[in-house]
């Protein structure tokens, strides 16, 4: 693990010999203790609207019927109906839909990650845990906003300066088996970072590759064996393997155990946790599994329809939380414990769709509080302690900056 | 707590199933027995694999044959073996007496045709109503397990559906024949948790007021703890534990059962309290011999667990346990190398 200057002066090393030179980058200080901070970041995805095909073919068979009376009108209607519905480009008073819409998957989010903390991303499935996921560690390029990783921001680096950032943050998915080349033993799938980055070779590799495989519990005889030969528990400790190989000081944990079994799962947070004491690590673990990431997560930040809704520590989130969203999903987890039936908060009907979201707060469709402002202006922020924020028109109190309670 | 003879809905005995496979016989249920009281939940609950769905299966009479078969035990409901039925009769009272649902309610649903068709079909498989009158029945059942405007979504095709709303429809046609006893396999486990909550909330709003009976199957502990009045555990192909819903989360006597709420988050708990179980459920072709649980447990006493299959004990009425810990051979054991089975318990317990 290098420290935040040597891979600074790396990059900008490398970065000199550009055409361009370093005047590329973009860097912003940060405060010590904080390894990646993210700073309104959004994923859009671009998707294109169906035809309208019924009206398609109402419009074609017609102008086929006037085609047997009236050769001429009958062909240029046909064309123009065809035109009108694949060719033309978008303009305004002919062609009033246009052919793409967005698809908000991540909308403006912010998160500041400190060394050697567990931050949780928790929120219904399809709010956009694992988009944002890919997108902070770049497998995809944001659509704008800014990923900070140790001061620099990642978005502007070559894919050659890039590589010497990948060595520091890795990425571990909830399907193991998807996520691993199946006709590779594991030796050669936890050996693979070492060649791409010319680390080990050989010999040598092997030693790493059986350290690793004995730090997350593995046996050497396991090392010859192919993914489809291991258990789902033993798959995930594969996957985690690799990801430690390049000695990440960050890993993005998506969905790690949400396909295990209660025994494996334990193991494997087990194993999570001992990695972070013996290494340092910092995680953004993302899960479903809210009494899970209550008692595993330093902070969380809850997520709705690609915007954070509420975030603190998980004292805060869990035990004073203010967010009528974060209400009603902590009210809906159920507890191990007979003598703890509570009453839950259920909400109405499921989450919609992040296409063309109406303005102001994503979570009006849904909330219990909504009133007339929410469906005009975005939530304001608002502070509840020197951690604590919510989004939200209608909670009470609360403070416009953190700076108040410093 | 155990209800009168009575009350019994449903007694499953000995029930024994394999599949016989290419690779080997795999020994799925080796020999399960519980009982389903009237109108009460009973939670299923054990890891993947231990044996869940095929006893649900065969309590149906509905495993894949081949390769499956049940060889032996009773299923006994209203005081008759389902086992010795007709498939005829058996398929009465599948559907009129006794409902399934499945944890992937896509695979259940015929994509081609409408939601409201395949209600109606269920309907009129079972009740001596006309299309029209089934259409209607369809559209009150619906809108009755909460789906919005069933009047319209009737038409509607299972891919128009999200998984929650699928998983209404399921229940819906689990419903439309007033079953005594609904098995319910993982209903929720692919939903989110809201979803989960209010499919949850279904389920014991409509068992209440059709005065109905579920068995509930799933891997959550903490579905087990909302949802039911008694939990049967399983484990590789046995009932290693059953007791009231108090007794299982606060004085567990198995070690498997242990195992699993260890490795559960409780609540106020942290994240030292997680504790594991060693190993990974076994291959049922050549399982473990005696107690199948011994390469995993912690308590094993080498020399008997692996040799002998310990008796299913009642130790407290309606607390039912399979382990050597309880058993008379365990306490012999014990007892020839001078240790007190308090006192054994004890010493392992400190050891973890
Ligand atoms: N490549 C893509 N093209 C178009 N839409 C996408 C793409 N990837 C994700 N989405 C959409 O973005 C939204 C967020 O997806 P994402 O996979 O991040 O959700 P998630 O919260 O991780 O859900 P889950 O828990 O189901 O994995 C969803 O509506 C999804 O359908
Ligand atoms: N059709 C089948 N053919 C062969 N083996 C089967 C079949 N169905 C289930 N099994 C085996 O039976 C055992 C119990 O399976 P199942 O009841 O589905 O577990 P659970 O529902 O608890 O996850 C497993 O070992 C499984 O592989
Ligand atoms: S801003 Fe309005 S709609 Fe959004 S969460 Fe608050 S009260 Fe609900
Ligand atoms: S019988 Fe023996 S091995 Fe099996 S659970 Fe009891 S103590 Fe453990
Ligand atoms: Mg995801
Ligand atoms: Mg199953």
């Amino acid at each position: 693990m290098s420290s935040d200057t040597s891979l600074k002066d790396k990059i900008l090393a490398r970065a000199g010999k550009g055409i361009l030179g370093s005047s590329r980058l973009r860097m912003k200080e940060m405060e010590e203790d904080v390894v990646l901070e993210i700073v309104n970041l959004r994923k859009f995805f671009e998707i294109p609207i169906p035809f309208e095909t019924t009206w398609f073919l109402i419009a074609f068979i017609a102008s086929l019927v006037v085609f047997a009376f009236q050769t001429m009108v009958g062909l240029i209607l046909m064309g123009a109906v065809i035109v009108a519905y694949f060719g033309l480009p978008y303009i305004p008073p002919f062609n009033k839909r246009p052919k793409i819409a967005y698809l908000k998957a991540v909308d403006g989010i912010a998160i500041k990650i400190k060394r050697g903390k567990i931050i949780g991303l928790v929120g219904e499935s399809g709010c956009g845990k694992s988009t944002a996921a890919k997108t902070i560690i770049r497998l995809l390029e944001p659509t704008s906003g800014a990923v900070y990783f140790q001061g620099i921001d990642i978005n502007r680096l070559t894919s050659e300066e890039m590589k010497e950032v990948r060595r520091h943050m890795q990425i571990v998915f909830q399907d193991p088996y998807a996520s691993l080349n199946p006709r590779a033993t594991a030796h050669d799938i936890i050996a693979e970072p070492f060649d791409i980055h010319g680390i080990a070779s050989g010999d040598e590799a092997s030693f790493r590759v059986l350290k690793l495989i004995k730090d997350v519990g593995l046996a050497p005889h396991h090392a010859y064996r192919y993914p489809h030969e291991f258990s789902g528990g033993q798959r995930q400790r594969l996957g985690i393997a690799r990801a430690l190989a390049l000695e990440p000081d960050f890993i993005v944990m998506d969905e790690p155990v949400s396909n295990l079994d209660v025994s494996v799962r334990a193991a494997i947070i087990q194993l999570i946790l001992d990695l972070q004491k013996k290494m340092g690590l910092t995680y953004l673990f993302i899960a479903h599994d809210l009494s899970l990431v209550k008692i595993l997560c330093d902070e969380v930040y809850v997520m709705y329809l690609g915007k954070i809704m509420e975030a603190g520590t998980s004292d805060d989130v869990f035990e004073d939380m203010k967010h009528p969203y974060t209400k009603a999903l902590i009210s809906a987890v159920p507890v191990a414990d007979p003598t703890k039936r509570s009453k839950k908060i259920f909400l109405q009907g499921e989450i919609p769709t992040p296409i063309n979201p109406p303005p102001g707060c994503k979570f009006q469709t849904r909330c219990p509080l909504v009133s007339d402002i929410c469906r005009v202006d975005e939530s304001p922020e608002k502070w509840y302690s020197k951690t604590h924020v919510c989004f939200c028109h209608n909670v009470e109190g609360g403070e416009d900056s953190s700076e108040a309670f410093y | 707590m155990s209800r009168p003879q009575e009350d019994i809905l449903l007694e499953v005995k000995g029930l024994r199933t394999y599949f016989f496979t290419e690779e080997g016989v795999v020994k799925a249920i080796e020999s399960i027995d519980f009982v389903v009281y009237k109108s009460e939940t009973l939670g299923l609950v054990g890891e993947s694999g231990s044996g869940k769905s095929v006893s649900a299966l065969s309590i149906l009479g509905i495993v894949p044959d081949p390769p499956g078969k049940v060889l032996r035990g009773e299923v006994v409901f209203h005081g008759q073996d389902l086992r010795k039925l007709s498939s005829s009769e058996m398929r009465k009272i599948r559907g009129n007496q006794i409902a399934m649902i499945f944890q992937d309610p896509m695979t259940s649903l015929n994509p081609v045709f409408t939601v409201g068709n395949q209600i109606a079909e269920a309907i009129i498989l079972h009740q001596k109503v006309n299309k029209k009158e089934a259409r209607e029945k369809s559209i009150k059942i619906m809108s009755l397990v909460g789906i919005p405007s069933a009047d319209e979504r009737v038409d509607n095709y299972p891919f128009e559906f999200s998984g929650g709303m699928r998983q209404r429809v399921m229940i819906a046609m689990a419903l439309c024949c007033n079953p005594e006893l609904l098995i319910a396999d993982e209903p929720t486990t692919s939903l989110d948790v809201t979803i989960q909550a209010q499919i949850l909330e279904l389920l014991k709003a409509t068992s209440e007021e059709f005065d109905m009976s579920i068995i509930l199957i799933t891997h959550d502990m903490g579905v087990i703890a909302e949802m039911c009045d008694r939990v049967a555990v399983m484990y590789a192909g046995y009932i290693a534990e059953v007791g009231d819903i108090m007794t299982i989360f606060r004085n567990p006597f198995h070690p498997y059962t242990r195992g699993l709420l260890g490795a559960i988050p409780r609540p106020d708990a942290n994240r030292e309290d997680l504790t594991i179980i060693r190993g990974a459920i076994p291959n049922l072709i050549n399982p473990p011999s005696g107690c199948r649980f011994h390469p995993r447990c912690d308590y094993w006493m080498q020399g008997l667990c692996e040799n002998e299959v310990p008796v299913l004990l009642e130790l407290e009425p309606g607390h039912i346990i399979m382990c050597h810990l309880y058993t008379e051979e365990g306490k012999a054991f014990l007892a020839q190398r001078k240790i007190d089975p308090e006192t054994y318990m004890k010493q392992v317990l400190a050891a973890q």
